[in-house]
């Protein structure tokens, strides 16, 4: 192993000596687990700007406006004084709903007719208008509520027994793993996993682009005594240990400084995350292999960190997906560990079920570097790319 | 008189030469042209394919029927009949659907309690109890939403069967039962689809990123051999930097009106995303989208010494851009830190614009805000950007006089 080793203090060298290198690999992590830490610090979205167009100016309907108001996730922001001038602010983008209180509300409430509220929402903002529209139901379903059952008590019912009558079927949500629905949580494992891995694929490009762009791929070959593995292993392993101990504070910072659920095996989450290192770095050989120049093995090397977030189903579930993407979407290592984080920290699944992720990552360990070893043990013995920009 | 028409004919040409070394040099990149196209086509394809399904559908649930009553298989039909929901009811007890919730064969449990029927026929509430998953909200909101609509219709069916029993009319019974109807019109993506939600957005993005990423790679070559001053020789004179800027700013502009077509033409057609707006209203709103990033792209790139730390750099900027414009989490949640430096980025005003235009019929004049927005980052980034080029063709003539 000595070569291995000779090999391994040139890397922490130049890691030292480049700016850049040094700035990538150290630095910029810990930025970007800032960065995502304290952008959700709060989590949850509250006080969304509304607009409500009042057209009855009754009791009835400015209680209604202050209900609306006292809800956690809205805010009255604006009163236009007709459905254009309100509809303008909606594509203005100053409020995500607008909300009409017709005329005669309430006359017509107090003689016991059916009346109408109407609530548009922009449901292109999937997460604002989704959050307005649910409020908003259920604040008018409250207040509806309440009238009904103040009408039975009137005709002598009890309140208890109105209640009953009103609702007969009520339900019991228990909210699993993330019990106060804390888009914090969910995005930001995401992120965080997502950008740690990014900087671990890039690295290891990065350090060996370098080499092979300015051809010292020989000069490599010749300290390693042409053992190829001496100098993967020598290249590889300061990084791999190093992101190991990036990877660590990153969990930390979700779950010891912030208040991130964690249920599971912690055991589990740190070889998964070994593995994730591993695979990622597996990866980017491959990628040095296959491609013609540095910079087209960076821009793949990016390219494929970067959209693995969409892939691991995050932003949107890869039961959703088509079948064709389902498929590609297991090719990517984040996938699998992002799966074993959910399962180990907010789901607390047994670490059983775990398992199938683990296995799949150390295949995707295995796999890619196999792929491109022959590939690899020329590109090195010619000592460059083959372009050299 | 002379000397201003003398500095005219001099910007003009550099003006000229500007654009066609620029173009040359596009032109003759292997790197920059793919860049253009993977990111502008490839990226955008792919990522309309994920998405491509709009909105997940038959998230399976497991439902324990405590009762096995007629009522409630009723309620059962009823959940499975959503769009949202398929049930699975061949599981006994709560272990046994716990179990397939850890092999992640069911994403949420629903209990009907025994007595469930009975309950309900002599006058006692009956809670359904749900086990939800929030580790993914998406499906958290599937399972959950859904099983409360069907509650709330359920539980009116029951109440207004019983009014009319009394001998009220399907009308009256409505009306006592909810005096204040809640009508919601939900606006521009009706079925809350997610590619019609993502996909302009990152078609704005792109913009960004693919400007930044061209001229990052660009700059570093010039870095590379020493060569900004010998390509732009006006940069030394005293507001040599301007036509040189400018021209740079408009070839781009005029690369994006050709691409902004083809990416809407083709991806939007192919995977039926609506566009409500007019060509020419994008393209009027692209201009100063296209300028403040490339003057941005210019006043960063001296930060680059070698192409390939372009890549780099951007890459890491595009998740961040996109959370701070504020369409994916709400503006409202973030620190007035992130709001302040959401302003600095140009895809903030950007992809905002351009959503609110293609998406949400906006007229020019509404989103007017972000396209003055735009232009005054143009100006700051401009002066940064001339700034930035002046010092390092200053910088490389020194070195090459040295040199000599």
């Amino acid at each position: 192993m000595k070569p291995s080793v000779q090999i391994a203090k040139r890397e922490i060298a130049q890691l030292f000596s480049s700016k850049t290198t040094f700035i990538f690999a150290i630095l910029l992590p810990f930025v970007s687990i800032l960065f995502f830490n304290t952008l959700l610090s709060d989590g949850v979205a509250r006080n969304l700007p509304i607009a409500i167009i009042d057209l009855d100016h009754s009791s009835i309907s400015r209680n209604v406006i202050s209900q609306l108001e006292s809800s956690p996730e809205l805010e009255v922001s604006y009163f236009p004084l007709n459905e254009q001038k309100g509809e303008e602010l909606i594509r203005l983008g100053k409020v995500y709903g607008l909300i009409t209180i017709p005329q005669d509300f309430e006359v017509n409430l107090k003689k016991g007719k059916q009346v109408n509220i109407i609530n548009q929402y922009n449901s292109d903002l999937i997460l604002a208008g989704g959050l307005e529209y649910k409020a908003f139901r259920k604040v008018i379903g409250t207040i509806s509520a309440g009238i009904n059952i103040e009408k039975q008590r009137k005709q002598g019912i009890s309140t208890q027994q109105a209640i009953v009558n009103f609702q007969p079927l009520t339900t019991n949500n228990h909210v699993l793993s993330n019990p106060f629905t804390n888009y914090s949580y969910y995005l930001n494992t995401g992120f965080l996993a997502m950008f740690f891995q990014l900087f671990v694929i890039l690295t290891t490009t990065y350090c060996f682009g370098t080499d092979l762009k300015y051809n010292k791929g020989n000069k490599l070959l010749s300290i390693a005594n042409g053992n190829l593995w001496s100098i993967i292993v020598g290249k590889v392993l300061p990084y791999t240990l190093w992101f190991m101990l990036v990877g660590v504070i990153m969990l930390i910072s979700m779950y010891v400084w912030q208040d991130f659920p964690f249920h599971g095996s912690k055991i589990g989450v740190l070889v998964g995350l070994l593995l994730l290192i591993i695979a990622n770095q597996s990866f980017a050989l491959l990628i040095i292999a296959l491609t013609n120049s540095f910079r087209e093995a960076l821009t793949i090397a990016s390219g494929f960190a970067a959209v693995s977030l969409s892939f691991s189903g995050i932003t949107f579930p890869i039961f959703g997906m088509p079948k064709f993407m389902q498929w590609v979407s297991q090719i990517f290592p984040f996938t699998h560990f992002f799966e074993l984080l959910l399962d180990q920290s907010q789901r607390g699944f047994p670490m059983y079920y775990s398992l199938k992720s683990l296995a799949i990552l150390i295949v995707l360990c295995i796999v890619p570097l196999t792929l491109g070893w022959f590939k690899l043990k020329r590109l090195f013995i010619k000592g460059k790319f083959k372009h050299h920009i | 008189m002379k000397v201003s028409f003398k500095t005219y004919y001099k910007a003009k040409t550099s003006f000229w030469n500007t654009i066609s070394t620029e173009w040359n040099a596009i032109k003759s990149d292997k790197a920059v042209i793919s860049t253009f196209i993977l990111m502008t086509v490839v990226i955008l394809i792919a990522y309309t394919y994920i998405y491509s399904n709009q909105v997940v559908e038959e998230v399976p649930v497991a439902v324990i029927n405590q009762d096995g009553s007629k009522m409630s298989r009723d309620y059962i039909n009823m959940l499975d009949a959503t769009e949202g929901l398929k049930t699975v009811s061949n599981y006994t007890d709560v272990q046994a659907a716990k179990v397939a919730y850890y092999s992640k064969d069911i994403m949420g449990i629903v209990i009907i309690p025994k007595n469930f029927e009975k309950n309900i026929r002599s006058g006692k509430q009956t809670t359904i109890t749900t086990f939800s998953d929030a580790a993914n909200m998406i499906f958290y909101k599937k399972v959950l939403g859904d099983v409360t609509t069907i509650n709330g219709y359920f539980s009116a069916g029951i109440v207004i069967k019983k009014q009319m029993a009394l001998g009220k009319t399907i009308d009256e019974a409505q009306q006592n039962y909810t005096p204040i109807k809640a009508i919601s019109t939900s606006l521009f993506n009706s079925s809350a689809g997610y590619a019609n939600y993502l996909i302009p957005m990152l078609t704005a993005l792109l913009v960004q990123l693919v400007l930044l990423m061209g001229i990052g790679i660009l700059s570093g070559s010039r870095q590379e051999y020493i060569s900004t001053h010998t390509n732009f020789p006006r940069l030394l004179h005293p507001g040599g930097t301007i036509p040189i800027l400018l021209a740079k700013a408009c070839l781009y502009t005029a690369i994006f009106m050709v691409v902004i077509p083809i990416q809407v033409g083709i991806v939007y057609t192919l995977f039926s995303i609506p566009v409500r707006s007019s060509l020419l209203t994008i393209y009027l709103f692209l201009v100063p989208y296209v300028f403040s990033t490339v003057f941005l792209g210019i006043s960063i790139s001296s930060f680059f010494k070698r192409r390939e730390e372009a890549i780099v750099f951007l890459v890491l900027i595009s998740v961040p851009s996109l959370m701070l414009s504020g369409l994916s989490f709400p503006v409202e949640g973030f620190s007035e830190f992130y709001k302040g430096l959401a302003k600095l980025i140009p895809s903030t005003p950007g992809i905002n614009g351009f959503v609110r235009l293609t998406q949400m019929k906006a007229s020019f004049f509404e989103v007017l805000n972000e396209w003055n927005h735009l232009w005054i980052l143009s100006l700051i980034y401009f002066v940064l950007a001339s700034i930035s080029l002046k010092r390092r063709a200053f910088k490389e003539s020194q070195m090459m006089k040295s040199q000599d």
